[in-house]
């Protein structure tokens, strides 16, 4: 008989969560992503796509907005292309 | 004399009646007005619900996944539609052993809204695959799967 795997521990999750109003026409809309301080392009596709490497497809769709892929400020709005 | 009084007297007496039979026959009432029976109202419902590792400040997912890294947050939008204020959507996470892994309440803020529900562990998520299941007012309103991978 083989022994039990343990069951996983989730006492350490936390849960949140919000609401708002949608906003008409959003779902068809391109989704945005404000810049932060301490980001990179790289970072912001890790964060939105779960996948560091696919930081070209962001600065692909934000070509008129991001000249040197190294270069992005806080406060710009880039756009989110989906996954 | 007499006779003419009574001939007079007769024809007056069938003068109502005679009138009443030849008047022409009213017309039917016309029909009572049917009235279309009043529409329910809608039904609040989710219509969609997405999985991402951020949100917009609209609360959307910004790049829908079903796959997410063992420390990824894992955020669910529930997009509602017919909504009372005093809606509420809950979200439970569970995990593939069918343990809960969490489980939030929300009064939607506006219909037609975005609610978005998260999840974050301090340490890694153990592999494998996990759903998250919406309920409207308690009643089952929609689920959906995704997996963590290593």
């Amino acid at each position: 008989m083989s022994p039990k795997e343990p069951l996983p521990d989730f006492s350490d999750v936390e849960g949140g969560s919000s609401s708002a109003a949608a906003v008409p026409g959003a779902s068809s809309a391109p989704r945005t992503y404000e810049v932060k301080k301490g980001d990179s392009l790289s970072k912001i596709a890790k964060h939105v796509y779960g996948d560091a490497s696919k930081w070209r497809k962001i600065f692909e769709a934000n070509g008129d907005k991001i000249k040197d892929p190294d270069k992005i400020y806080p406060g710009q709005v880039l756009t989110i292309p989906a996954a | 004399m007499k006779t003419t009084r009574t001939l007079y007297a007769l024809a007056l007496l069938a003068a109502p009646l005679l009138g009443t039979a030849c008047k022409k026959a009213a017309p039917p009432p016309p029909p009572a007005e049917t009235m279309a029976p009043p529409t329910p109202p809608a039904q609040p419902a989710v219509t969609k619900i997405e999985l991402g590792s951020s949100v917009g400040a609209d609360k959307r997912v910004l790049a829908p996944r079903s796959t997410f890294g063992v420390r990824d947050s894992i955020i669910a939008s529930v997009y509602t539609e017919n909504t009372a204020p005093n809606t509420v959507l809950t979200a439970k996470w569970t995990f593939q052993t069918g343990q809960t892994v969490d489980s939030t309440s929300q009064a939607v803020a506006a219909s037609p809204g975005v609610t978005e529900f998260h999840i974050v562990k301090k340490t890694a998520w153990p592999a494998g695959r996990y759903k998250v299941e919406i309920s409207l007012n308690g009643a089952p309103a929609g689920a959906q799967e995704f997996d963590v991978a290593k």
